[in-house]
Formats: C-alpha cells, sequence, structure tokens
C-alpha cells in the first residue's frame, strides 16, 4: 500500500498507482462503431479490396478479384482465403439441396427437441385459513420485528409467562358453600372462597371480603416460608386457633381455589368437620375449576 | 428462662408421645432463635417465628386474634406450632393423627408446660 494521487490530485491510500491507468474520459473517440481490424476479418467475409480494382470475376462461389496493377499489363487472378467455418456452412447446403429440402419436421427432430421429460403438475396443497386468529397469534409471539427497531425489540424467549386460562364454575362454587353451612350446621361462623392467583373473594356467607384476601397472603407467605424452614410442601388443610374458641380451616385447593370455614368450637367436632365436610369442601372446589 | 427444665419437659413428651412425636423444637418468641429440640434444623424455629409473626398480623387486620396455635398439614405430616409470651414450639407429627386429640388436648398441655418452663 503506497500513498498516490487519483486523477483528481487527492492522495489515496492504494496498491495501485491510478496514474498508470488509462483515463476512460480521454480514451479514444469513436471507438463504438469501429471494430478493431482483427474481429472484422473474423466475423464478416472480407475480400481484400485493391485501391483500383478493374473488375470481379465470380468463379464458384469464390469471388476473385482482378487488379490491372500487374506491371506486365496482364490479369492476375487473386483468390481470397475464406476460413474453414464457411467451407462448412457451403457444403453442408449444397448436403440439403442434393436430397432435397426438409419440409416437414422428422421424428428424430421432434424428439431432439423435447428438452425435458414430462412431468405431471401437481397442484399445491391449499393450507386453508390459520386456526389461531391473529389477536391471539400476536399475544403469543408479539407483534414481530417489523414495527419497532432494533433497541426496543421484547426480549420474549427469557422471560415468557405461560398463563393459565381457567374456567372457574362459580354456581358450584355457590352450591359447595351452601352444603357445607348445612353441614357444619349451628357451629358455622362464616366462610370464604377466594381466587388463587389474585386473591379475589369469589363466594362467601357472612365473611368479610378483606379476609378472604387476608387469609389468602398469609397463606402465600407461610408456604414460602416453608422450604427455608426445612419442612415439606403444605398439605391440604390449615388449622389455625382463633380467640373466643374459634378454629379457622384454610383449604387449599391448589392451584386456583382457597376457603376459609371459621367455625366454633364450642358447637362443632374437629373430628367430623376434617373427616366429611373439609374433605367435601376440597373435592367441591378442585372440580369447580378446569384448565382450558 | 430455666433451661434444664425446658429440656426436661421436652424430654417427657418425647416418652409420652413416642414414635408419634416425629421433632420438636421450642424458640425464643422474641429472637425466634432455637432454645432446644430435636429432629427439626436451626432454620425452621426463624422461619416459623415469622411465619406466625405475619398470619397474627394479618389476622389481627381481619379483625381477629391468634389463640396461640396453629395447624399445618404438610406432605407426609402435620407441623403444630404453638406459640406462648416468651417461648413458642413446634411439633412434627405423623400425618395419621387425631388432630381433634391435638387441637384439645395436646396444644393447651404443651402451651401450659412451656408456660411453667419459662417461670
Amino acid at each position: 500500500m503506497a500513498l498516490f494521487r487519483d486523477r483528481r490530485g487527492f492522495p489515496r491510500w492504494s496498491f495501485i498507482d491510478s496514474r498508470s491507468l488509462p483515463r476512460p474520459r480521454r480514451a479514444k473517440e469513436n471507438t463504438v462503431l469501429e471494430l478493431p481490424p482483427s474481429r472484422a476479418a473474423a466475423d464478416t467475409p472480407v475480400v481484400p479490396i485493391q485501391p483500383a480494382p478493374d473488375e470481379i470475376i465470380v468463379r464458384d462461389e469464390v469471388l476473385v478479384v482482378a487488379t490491372p496493377m500487374d506491371p506486365a499489363g496482364s490479369v492476375r487472378l487473386v483468390a481470397p482465403e475464406l476460413p474453414d467455418r464457411y467451407a462448412t456452412w457451403l457444403d453442408e447446403r449444397r448436403g440439403w439441396f442434393g436430397d432435397g429440402w426438409p419440409t416437414e419436421a422428422s421424428d428424430e427432430s421432434v424428439q431432439n427437441a423435447a428438452n425435458r421429460a414430462p412431468r405431471p403438475y401437481v397442484a399445491r396443497t391449499y393450507p386453508g385459513l390459520p386456526v389461531d386468529s391473529p389477536a391471539e397469534v400476536r399475544a403469543r409471539h408479539g407483534r414481530g420485528f417489523s414495527s419497532v427497531s432494533r433497541r426496543r425489540r421484547r426480549r420474549r424467549h427469557g422471560h415468557e409467562v405461560e398463563q393459565r386460562r381457567v374456567d372457574i364454575d362459580l354456581v358450584a362454587i355457590e352450591d359447595a358453600l351452601d352444603r357445607t353451612a348445612s353441614s357444619v350446621g349451628s357451629g358455622l361462623v362464616d366462610v370464604v372462597v377466594w381466587h388463587a392467583t389474585t386473591g379475589l373473594p369469589l363466594a362467601s356467607r357472612g365473611a368479610d371480603p378483606v379476609a378472604a384476601t387476608l387469609w389468602h397472603h398469609a397463606s402465600l407467605d407461610l408456604r414460602a416460608a416453608l422450604p427455608h424452614a426445612d419442612l415439606p410442601d403444605r398439605g391440604p388443610y390449615h388449622l389455625v386457633g382463633l380467640a373466643d374458641r374459634r378454629l379457622a380451616v384454610l383449604v387449599h385447593a391448589d392451584p386456583d381455589l382457597g376457603a376459609c370455614v371459621t367455625v366454633a368450637l364450642d358447637a362443632v367436632s374437629v373430628n367430623d368437620l376434617l373427616a366429611s365436610t373439609i374433605p367435601a369442601l376440597h373435592a367441591s372446589l378442585a372440580a369447580a375449576s378446569q384448565e382450558l | 428462662m430455666d433451661l434444664a427444665r425446658l429440656d426436661d419437659t421436652v424430654n417427657q413428651y418425647r416418652q409420652q408421645l413416642g414414635s408419634s412425636l416425629l421433632a420438636l423444637d421450642v424458640w425464643s418468641a422474641d429472637t425466634g432463635l432455637s432454645v432446644t429440640g430435636f429432629g427439626l434444623t436451626p432454620a425452621t424455629g426463624p422461619m416459623l417465628h415469622r411465619a406466625t409473626a405475619d398470619l397474627r398480623h394479618a389476622t389481627a387486620i381481619a379483625g381477629v386474634h391468634l389463640d396461640g396455635y396453629h395447624v399445618l398439614t404438610l406432605a407426609g405430616g402435620v407441623a403444630v406450632v404453638v406459640t406462648g409470651e416468651r417461648l413458642s414450639a413446634t411439633m412434627l407429627l405423623p400425618d395419621d393423627v387425631d388432630l381433634g386429640w391435638v387441637i384439645s388436648d395436646l396444644v393447651p398441655a404443651f402451651a401450659q408446660s412451656l408456660q411453667a418452663a419459662h417461670d
């Protein structure tokens, strides 16, 4: 690499000295129409023309130029040299006219004209309309990368969270609460069912809706503490002793619903409650939510 | 705090319940640090102490108050948490234990024993 000056005089780092190259704008003019001598001789049959020919004698397709320029005054015949391909072309046409001019295509020529074997046309199978709506596809994969710049692209594969779609049967929950209330009898203080994901109360009998959220968060905190306490995961029930001889039974119908049944210990047998009422409520809540 | 008396209380319950008492841990209600027990790691006391405090706080907001115990059904067992003024404890029992007997008999007796050991 060396520093050269280009044709405009500016310094340029280059491997080639541009001053040694021909300048295209100052090339020889009228070179487009004028063929070089070698190509002209090769493409067109050219007869060498003498400065002043007197006569041209045609003898058997070969041009013979007579020139009177012989110093002795006699006519000298000059036979120009033709390339071999012209002789071949002439021999080919002599052969055609000798056997007769071909008027129709032969079978051999037809076979030779086919450049490929015939292939049957297979119609492309139409996949039909997409099953998922565009809104669902967009929610699943985002908007794509066409409308956002590279820096604003979301990282969709690193922290994608699959949202569970759950169908909760509220009528079944109401029926379960009615059965629980009739089973416990007069010892029932209140009962409430909440959504285990959000903590929102779904149905209740005599319970404060705020209590559902508080029980929900308390259950989450307690469950989060269990692995740190070197204890196994929680089971389906959690009994919490309350003041005034009351007992709160937290029912964990994982993973969608939670419930709290508060009873008075003076009027309810704990063994009967845990043997029949609470398992029935747990089964009813587990059946009330179905994942779509 | 009479630690010797507390150890005697733990051994007494261990002999009385036999194989029904899988593990026991007693911790200070002020610091959450384990005082005595067997079968559980030192992390059990502080974590259950903190979880019980959260539960007490939540129930207080809801307008009710804890009575000093709560029973956790776990996978393969039952954890009974008894909270006192100075000492708290947890007992790990098998999952086929009679919870009615636990609530009506075992918890009051053990809470009284903890209170007596501290006094």
